[in-house]
């Protein structure tokens, strides 16, 4: 495109395109401040319910979504595709492949970022975590994901460079699998252009869910992370990678283990054994091959220690590095049956991620702006001194979040599970063991606020940067040897391989089909694990649209539904959960934390009223309870019109409605509303409710664990 | 820690391929990283082994019905030894003491006023101080069998294992001394009335 040949030296002149880096940087910076705010609020809304302010798209359900997609998306999202398109073209010495796909790529993914950010806190979700976005949007997200990979896999082919640098081996395992998992969890039908329903139920959900969740951490926030870190360590440090053949053995077995390793979110579940087994074993053999990368990364600083001591950019650099290995090895602690059994649920694995995500994802890229802006824009740093101050203000920062969520994590672990000599539980009330661990979350949102003023600083850092940049920013133009394809070192093994680049791309799918396959696939036919003899009835239509305000709320964030295979937990909720319950589930609901108690048999435990009280304002019933209240419930109405779009929907994915419950559904849902409604009014509510949404969900939870097959 | 770039002995830099500017060194992976892989991928074979060649398929499931069977025995001998046999009268000896009757109404306002409102008037549960009696005839030991195994079907739930069977008598008594008081907005009466 840009370059020019110069035949009589064999040299070729290449501009790289650096204004899309640049966009892409900016972009990063911009979201990166939303992420981090709306996540200091859901913080502090935990610590202080008044903080959800009694409305439906301020509250924490609606807004914890809206953080999770808003870090990962929209800031690792546009962090990811800045760093990639500056090294690309630098390792494969050739510009971008085509300019305008890299605007569209761009503007695509900011449009796609408004759209969640609109949304997800008006309750549009399918109710899945970290994909909660609805299906117009899943489908952009492909189309532009397409676009990446078309203009990524372009610029690969038209390299001027022969071999491949292990970085650009991470960025093509991280394109190829996150389309993958993405495309696969996203399967879904609509009903409307606003709602959709995913196609697994169940047991079949909470597989690929997990498949899919586990790699979003894996091939969105490691690989190409690492790939990252191959190139801005050893640029930034000047000293050459401390173990090639590392690179090597660390960038297959990393891929080809992880992703076998979602079911860990699983353990103790209602999912099979064998599946539990593969999830524990292949996250346990993690271990290394993930300090693979940190080891070669922190020992690519041999004999340039003392930069860490005067560089900022190394500092972030080599923190990340430390607290990506503290993740690392914490992971496969977690997997650990045992381990997770005290851990699960609770707010330790709520650190766990921030270890990874403050601290590996967020100083990595902290790390690359220091270093990228004063060379994209031409100019020196504003000021080291504010980078500096920026660092040690985030680490206070990690540090609080991290070590008030293990304490919280552990202390609630050790009250859910404790038993005196009477074999009876020391904390029945639930809620106990909440007023413990909210001191935690105080400061917990402190560590928030200080990793969110040391951005602040960056930001007002790279805004005095950019200003005294000079106007005309050209391109960096290179002179570079044409592709030496020619030249041939009479190769073998990986570095022949290395020079291939469809040879290679082809072998890194390989590499993740394997566990993908074998685990997903023999799941999908769910009912060899389901005993067709224990008969579950599927809900009413009122339960249904109850269960779609159960999910537009979020009700997920706080509360699971999966009575796990631990003896506390049958003296708490009831029976463990069993695979059959939610096999008409769609999404599955089984749920990754619990702030509140465990729902899965909450149907009849408390009378319609208590419901209804606990809605409006859950201190009614529970004095100390930290939950939002829901007005809004009691204020708006039932959508009956599309209740029948779901019944078709769900019948002809096989849940047993007959033709009368399809062409009953809107009257069923009325009467069955009628009858809550008039017991409510029998206990002393005297508006009329029964075309309210609070009845649609009253008749859901009393229906939890309700309909056979314990 | 050196302050000059100096080299590190056995580094040799892999000569011919550079990118970028970035070079990498001929050094081997890390033994002692080596040996923690190793002994992870023993651990995962011998787990896998442990699993997959056994017979039994479910050991989770079956460990579990194992330890759940252990806990409720030990569970019923507890509850068995905990109930004493009370008489009412002796438990009618409970009105006269104050103290109890305090620490009664402590629990009560904790744990009870929520469903039963703050002077039992009534609100999500019935009113507990007319002689209209739902369950039993209002006798201590009856209201306090209530207490004990709460009443699942109306949401009631079952209070034994989470107050101390000493606390329960107290509150029973302290919502027999109840008995005729008035509160205004009280819920209305349900249940059989009792002349006693």
């Amino acid at each position: 495109m840009s370059a020019s040949n110069d035949s009589s030296s064999g040299f070729v002149q290449v501009k790289y395109n650096d204004e899309i880096v640049r966009m892409f940087t900016l972009a990063t910076i911009i979201w990166a401040a939303v992420a981090f705010l709306v996540g200091v609020i859901i913080a502090a809304q935990m610590a202080v319910w008044q903080l959800n302010f009694n409305t439906s798209w301020l509250t924490f359900g609606r807004l914890r979504p809206l953080h999770t997609n808003a870090a990962l998306f929209a800031f690792a999202g546009n962090a990811i595709f800045a760093g990639i398109y500056h090294s690309t073209q630098r390792l494969l010495k050739t510009r971008l492949c085509s300019d305008v796909l890299g605007k569209l790529h761009f503007w695509g993914w900011q449009f796609i970022i408004v759209l969640a950010a609109i949304t997800l806190p008006l309750g549009l979700s399918q109710g899945k975590e970290y994909a909660e976005l609805e299906w117009p949007i899943d489908i952009a997200v492909v189309l532009i994901w397409v676009v990446f990979a078309i203009n990524f896999f372009g610029t690969l082919l038209k390299r001027n460079e022969k071999h491949m640098y292990v970085s650009i081996w991470f960025y093509i395992a991280t394109i190829v699998t996150v389309a993958l998992l993405y495309i696969v969890n996203a399967i879904s039908l609509p009903i409307s252009f606003f709602k959709s329903y995913i196609v697994f139920a169940g047991i079949q959900d909470a597989l690929v869910q997990w498949w899919y969740g586990h790699n979003a951490v894996a091939f969105f926030l490691t690989t190409p992370f690492l790939g990252l870190m191959y190139y801005y360590m050893p640029k930034a440090a000047n000293r050459p990678v401390f173990s090639y053949r590392l690179s090597v053995v660390h960038f297959w077995s990393l891929i080809f283990l992880y992703i076998w390793a979602g079911p860990h979110h699983l353990l103790n579940t209602a999912l099979p054994e064998w599946l539990q087994t593969l999830g524990i074993v292949f996250s346990v053999m993690l271990w290394a091959p993930s300090w693979g990368g940190a080891v070669n990364g922190i020992l690519t600083l041999r004999g340039s220690w003392n930069l860490l001591r005067t560089d900022p950019i190394i500092k972030f650099l080599v923190a990340a590095i430390t607290f990506y290995a503290m993740a690392t090895f914490e992971g496969p602690l977690l997997s650990v049956k045992a381990v997770n059994s005290l851990g699960h649920y609770t707010d330790w694995i709520v650190g766990h991620v921030h270890l990874g995500t403050l601290g590996w994802n967020g100083f990595l890229t902290f790390g690359i702006i220091y270093f990228i802006v004063p060379r994209l824009w031409k100019t020196e740093l504003y000021s080291k001194k504010l980078a500096n101050i920026h660092f040690w203000i985030g680490i206070l920062g990690i540090l609080f979040y991290y070590i008030s969520m293990l304490a919280a994590g552990i202390t609630q672990g050790l009250m859910w599970r404790a038993i005196d000599a009477n074999g009876n539980l020391v904390y029945p009330d639930f809620v106990e063991t909440v007023i413990r661990i909210v001191p935690l979350f105080f400061s917990r949102a402190i560590g928030g606020v200080l990793f969110l003023a040391g951005f602040v600083l960056l930001l007002y850092n790279v805004y005095k940067t950019i200003k005294q940049a000079p106007k005309d920013l050209a391109d960096e133009t290179v002179q570079v040897k044409g592709a030496s394809f020619a030249v041939s070192h009479s190769e073998r093994g990986h570095r022949k391989l290395e020079g291939m680049a469809a040879t290679f791309t082809i072998l890194a799918l390989i590499a993740i089909l394997a566990g993908s396959v074998i685990e997903v696939v023999p799941t999908l036919s769910i009912s060899k694990y389901v005993k067709t003899e224990n008969k579950v009835e599927p809900f009413t239509p009122l339960e249904l649209a109850g269960r779609d305000i159960y999910i537009k709320e979020g009700c997920y964030t706080c509360h699971s539904q999966m009575i796990r295979t631990i003896h506390s937990e049958e003296l708490r909720y009831g029976a463990a959960s069993t695979i059959e319950e939610s096999m008409y589930d769609r999404p599955f609901q089984w749920g990754s934390k619990r702030t509140g108690p465990d729902l899965a048999r909450l149907g009849k435990k408390y009378p319609d009223l208590w419901h209804y009280m606990h809605m409006e304002n859950p201190r009614a019933v529970i004095k100390e309870s930290i939950m939002p209240a829901y007005p809004w419930l009691i204020s708006s109405k039932i959508d009956f019109e599309n209740l029948g779009k779901t019944i078709s929907l769900f019948k002809k994915l096989g849940v047993p409605y007959s033709d009368k419950d399809l062409s009953d559904a809107k009257t069923s849902a009325k009467t069955q509303a009628l009858g809550i409604a008039a017991r409510l009014k029998d206990q002393g509510v005297k508006e009329e409710m029964s075309d309210k949404k609070i009845t649609a969900l009253i008749a859901y939870l009393q229906a939890l664990g309700q309909k056979g097959a314990q | 820690m050196s302050e000059n770039k100096t080299p590190i002995d056995d580094d040799k830099i892999i000569e011919g391929y550079e990118y970028d500017g970035i070079t990498e060194l001929d050094n081997p992976c890390p033994k002692w990283l080596m040996y923690i892989f190793y002994f992870t991928a023993f651990l995962a074979v011998f787990f896998l082994g442990y699993h997959f060649g056994s017979n039994s398929k479910n050991k989770i499931v079956e460990s579990y019905v194992k330890k759940l069977k252990d806990a409720q025995l030990q569970q019923t001998k507890a509850v068995v030894e905990q109930v004493p046999e009370v008489s009412e009268s002796e438990l009618a000896a409970l009105l006269q003491e104050p103290a109890e009757l305090t620490s009664g109404e402590e629990i009560f306002v904790d744990k009870c006023a929520l469903c039963h409102g703050e002077f039992a008037e009534g609100l999500i549960g019935p009113n507990l101080i007319d002689n209209y009696w739902i369950h039993g005839t209002g006798k201590i030991s009856e209201i306090a069998i209530t207490i004990r195994s709460g009443i699942p079907d109306k949401g009631m739930a079952a209070w034994q294992d989470r107050i101390p069977e000493e606390n329960i008598l107290q509150i029973a008594a302290y919502i027999k001394s109840l008995k005729g008081t008035q509160v205004e907005n009280a819920k209305e009466p349900d249940g059989e009335l009792i002349e006693d």
